[in-house]
């Protein structure tokens, strides 16, 4: 399965990367997220609730941020246990691109999922996957705005 | 017409004295039975097709709420493998690679599904929790789950110990003679033939109850069976004792069709807890469960060729079967595509025939006996091919057939490829379902389906198949101290109606009305042995030893009668309920009987020895509408005129025959089991998984051209599978002729859900 997207964010591309390498930032946008540690530098443990279609589970995710070049680019390779629900194990490129009014977000993702959530929810996995990138980004902008709004004007 | 319609014996109209209970929900299937303090079993199966793993956490679980027992590979050391009854032939100079099928893997799993461990608690939820809370670790492995890429040189290997995917090759007919009438044709036809894998979706998923007790050493199975004896035989094979350690009992059975006539890991587990733990031990699948555990059918790529002389006439046949395993040797896994092929040639008087069948392991479920077993696969693709030869030839499909049919004066007929065929009328068969169907006003419905914007086309398939294959059956008949009579046979109804069949020859022998009859099945203790139900056995081979084992009890019956009253044996008649003394008024009760004849009188034993399979045959007729624009397909009429010799219950045969074509078209037309390109099984519940509904069944006209079997003592043929394997044939005939007439497609590979034909249809328009 592979699922691309881009947003605009309204805001400087260092804002954009302090933020998304926050880990109570990222608990915060991810959809259904209930914990996320960062147990080392870019290596975070998260737990995750989330419906595909019938299948409901909790995720275990291990997620790993690689190939860092800030501020422009990251990999996030990672693998999501959901128990009898199966697996998913994939990664996303996410390129950030500085633009005269923000900063321009695109992403590609590669997963692949077994088991159940295979079985049961491979028809309707990709619009999963979209609905919650799209549902992360709309959090993370708003979240993003408010911080952008409390925090001092950073000049570029 | 006929003025009275027959009730009994052979030909009687009886309903299915069966039905009012199970269709009113008052049968008793495996999951119905509990015994109290029963615990319940749940299997940790796994996610990925090809993987290493280690269990790293077992403790969490074996310590929660209600856990009796966990099982992992090293507790059932002692145990296994799932045994194989039934190995093809491997050709001379061939190796024969055969799996280990473990009860639980070790360290390796081979496909989705595979069993890693087993939970047993208190409650299905208590084993649910704990089976999730055992923790996995994977390590996944490349995987390939079609024939096509695993028999490349470059494929990951299922088995690597075997340096090959290929588990065994047989070989069929005469090649020499084969490449001689190919270097003599004049036209060859060619084909390569999908059949697509299926899955067995009976109404009741299968179950298992099982008890040990310490006092006799003995276990006890109750669990939904096509036949408990084989079913004992193998469990004992897995668990390593004696067979008569074990009764197997099988109570209502909500359908088989192939796949519960083997044992699976679960019935020996589930035995092996009861024992361990003391306690009765139960497991029911789940739906999903079902559809990456139970035995899958068909998924075989048949590569097809025939050599034509210039006028149609065939000369030779070549094919090559790749046969998908799946990751395990089945029962009969290796032995279903060669058996299958046997029956290669169908119907046709091909002089030459030359079959290669490879059977292939993959990373999927593994296949086994489905609905024909092979015998589906072998029709599908000559059928197909005949079509294909018309058209090489400039010939009608019937035409074609015509040509090359065996002729009636050809019987016995040696089909080159193993099989010796007793009787058919192919011609005349063909005929009465041309005529039926109204061939020759196929020509205006064309140009009415024209004109609405649709396309339409008509297929015809003639299928022969083997049934009742070489075995034998006993009948045991009692005439209990209540004046009942009761018969104990070691086939097993899984839904058929084997009480009103088996009862209504008892019925017409002894005089009596069917609610004085009882059929006993499933119990392995009541009856030593038993074949069980599979391949159309039941009636052919059942039905001969009941009639015998009805005579035998009879003519004992009249015996003391005529004893007692002092009269000859010819004048004492079984009717209405009593024994009479013609042209006297003196009767004499079967309870006044039962009580007066000696215990060994009132019992016998009839027998069935079947020495070769019978061949039921039949052309199906079939012509269907496809809308060029959605694909989507309709089968407007299917028109069958069947050979079964002779019919012992019209109204059941009827039953079985639409229940059949039901299966037919299911694969002609939606269903599919389908695996990704990483061996994930994307269609394992009913929302991807496409099943007939009423609505596209067509109704069916049905008409019988019945020739009596010269193989089988009372001349039946038998009908279970032959609905299916005569229908997807001619379906898929019909679907093919409709797109050759409107974009000259030849190949399509079934089911022909609207997006393939859609799709058949662009890339014509394409080209």
């Amino acid at each position: 399965m592979n699922i691309e997207g881009n947003y605009t964010l309204n805001m400087p591309i260092e804002s954009v990367w302090h933020l998304i390498n926050d880990p109570s930032v990222l608990r915060d946008c991810i959809p259904g997220c209930e914990e996320l540690t960062e147990t080392s530098a870019g290596h975070f443990e998260a737990v995750v609730r989330l419906k595909v279609g019938p299948v409901k589970a909790k995720f275990l995710g291990d997620v790993q941020m690689v190939d860092a070049v800030p501020p422009n680019r990251f990999r996030l390779t990672g693998v999501g246990k959901g128990g009898v629900a199966g697996m998913a194990t994939g990664h996303a490129d996410v390129e950030l691109v500085a633009t005269d009014s923000g900063t321009e977000l695109s992403y590609h993702a590669d997963a692949k999922v077994a088991g159940k959530l295979a079985q049961l929810g491979s028809r309707l996995i990709e619009s999963t996957a979209r609905k919650l990138a799209n549902q992360f980004f709309e959090n993370f902008e708003r979240l993003a705005s408010e911080q952008h709004e409390m925090a001092p004007k950073i000049e570029v | 017409m006929v003025s009275k319609v027959k009730k009994f014996g052979v030909g009687g109209n009886h309903r299915r004295v069966e039905d009012d209970r199970l269709t009113r929900g008052r049968g008793t299937y495996t999951d119905d039975v509990s015994i109290a303090g029963e615990l319940h079993a749940v299997f940790v199966r796994s996610d990925y097709p090809c993987a290493d793993f280690v269990i790293s956490d077992v403790e969490t679980a074996r310590a929660m709420d209600g856990v009796r027992l966990i099982l992992t590979a090293s507790d059932v050391a002692e145990l296994g493998p799932v045994p194989v009854q039934v190995r093809a032939p491997a050709a001379p100079g061939t190796s024969f690679n055969e799996s280990q099928y473990p009860l639980i893997c070790e360290g390796e799993v081979r496909k989705v599904g595979d069993v890693v461990a087993m939970v047993v608690a208190e409650t299905k939820s208590q084993a649910h929790d704990a089976a999730e809370a055992i923790e996995i670790d994977y390590s996944p492995k490349a995987s390939v789950s079609d024939v096509e890429t695993a028999v490349r040189s470059d494929a990951p290997l299922v088995w690597p110990e075997f340096g090959t995917n290929q588990a065994c090759e047989s070989r069929l007919g005469n090649k020499e003679a084969t490449d001689k009438a190919f270097a003599a044709a004049s036209k060859t036809a060619k084909l390569c033939v999908r059949h697509n894998r299926l899955i067995s979706n009976y109404m009741e998923p299968r179950a298992v109850l099982a008890s040990y007790d310490p006092g006799t050493d003995r276990y006890t199975l109750i669990l939904p069976s096509q036949g408990v004896h084989v079913m004992r035989e193998m469990i004992a094979e897995a668990l390593r004792i004696d067979q008569f350690k074990i009764r197997v009992r099988t109570y209502d059975v909500g359908g088989g069709f192939g796949p519960k006539y083997f044992a699976y890991r679960d019935y020996p587990l589930v035995a092996f807890a009861a024992k361990k733990l003391g306690t009765p031990v139960k497991w029911t699948a789940t739906r999903m469960e079902h559809f990456v555990a139970d035995a899958h059918g068909r998924d075989v790529v048949v590569f097809a060729e025939m050599a034509l002389t210039d006028d149609g006439r065939i000369l030779g046949m070549r094919s090559e079967w790749l046969a998908n395993l799946g990751a395990y040797m089945s029962q009969y896994g290796s032995h279903v595509p060669e058996n299958g092929a046997t029956m290669a040639p169908g119907v046709y008087n091909i002089p030459a025939s030359d079959v290669v069948i490879r059977a292939i392991y993959t990373n999927t479920t593994p296949t086994d006996a489905y609905r024909g077993a092979g015998r589906p696969e072998a029709t599908l693709t000559v059928e197909r091919l005949m079509d294909e030869a018309a058209r090489v030839c400039g010939l009608e499909p019937e035409e074609i057939r015509r040509i090359n049919y065996i002729r009636p004066e050809q019987m016995p007929f040696d089909n080159g490829t193993g099989r010796r065929y007793d009787s058919g009328e192919f011609e005349l068969q063909l005929d009465a379902a041309l005529t039926a169907a109204d061939r020759v006003g196929f020509a205006d419905r064309l140009e009415e389906s024209r004109r609405k914007g649709k396309l339409r086309g008509i297929g015809i398939a003639t299928y022969i198949e083997a049934c009742a294959f070489a075995g034998s059956e006993d009948a045991h008949l009692s005439l209990t101290l209540d004046g009942q009579f009761s018969l104990k046979i070691g086939t097993q109804n899984n839904g058929q109606g084997h009480q009103t069949v088996y009862g209504q020859m008892i019925a017409e022998i002894m005089g009596v009305e069917l609610s004085c009859i009882e059929v006993r099945q499933g119990d392995s203790d009541e009856l030593e042995k038993g074949g069980g139900t599979a391949g159309s056995r039941s009636i052919p081979i059942g039905v001969p030893a009941v009639s015998e084992a009805s005579e035998k009890l009879s003519q004992a019956i009249r015996a003391h009668v005529a004893q007692k009253f002092d009269v000859a044996l010819e004048d004492v008649t079984l009717s209405d309920g009593l024994a009479r003394i013609d042209g006297t008024n003196k009767t004499i009760s079967f309870t006044d009987l039962a009580a007066e004849m000696q215990e060994q009188d009132r019992h016998s034993i009839g027998t069935c020895v079947q020495p070769e399979p019978t061949y039921p045959n039949g052309t199906h007729v079939c012509e269907v509408e496809v809308c060029p624009d959605t694909g989507e397909t309709s089968v407007q009429s299917l028109v069958i005129v069947d050979d079964f010799g002779v019919v012992v219950n019209p109204v059941l045969l009827e039953g079985q025959i639409q229940g059949g074509v039901a299966q037919g078209l299911g694969q002609a037309m939606m269903e599919a089991a389908v695996y990704d390109g990483d061996g994930q099984l994307l269609t394992a519940s009913f929302m991807d998984y496409a099943m007939p509904r009423a609505t596209d069944i067509p109704s069916i006209t049905l008409h019988n051209r019945d020739v009596p079997c010269l193989w089988n003592d009372m001349g039946i043929k038998g009908a279970g599978e032959a609905g299916t394997i005569g229908a997807t044939p001619a379906i898929a005939n019909a679907i093919v002729d409709a797109l050759y007439r409107a974009y000259g497609v030849r190949d399509f590979d079934l089911p022909a859900t609207p997006h393939r034909v859609w799709r058949a249809i662009q890339s014509a328009e394409e080209r």
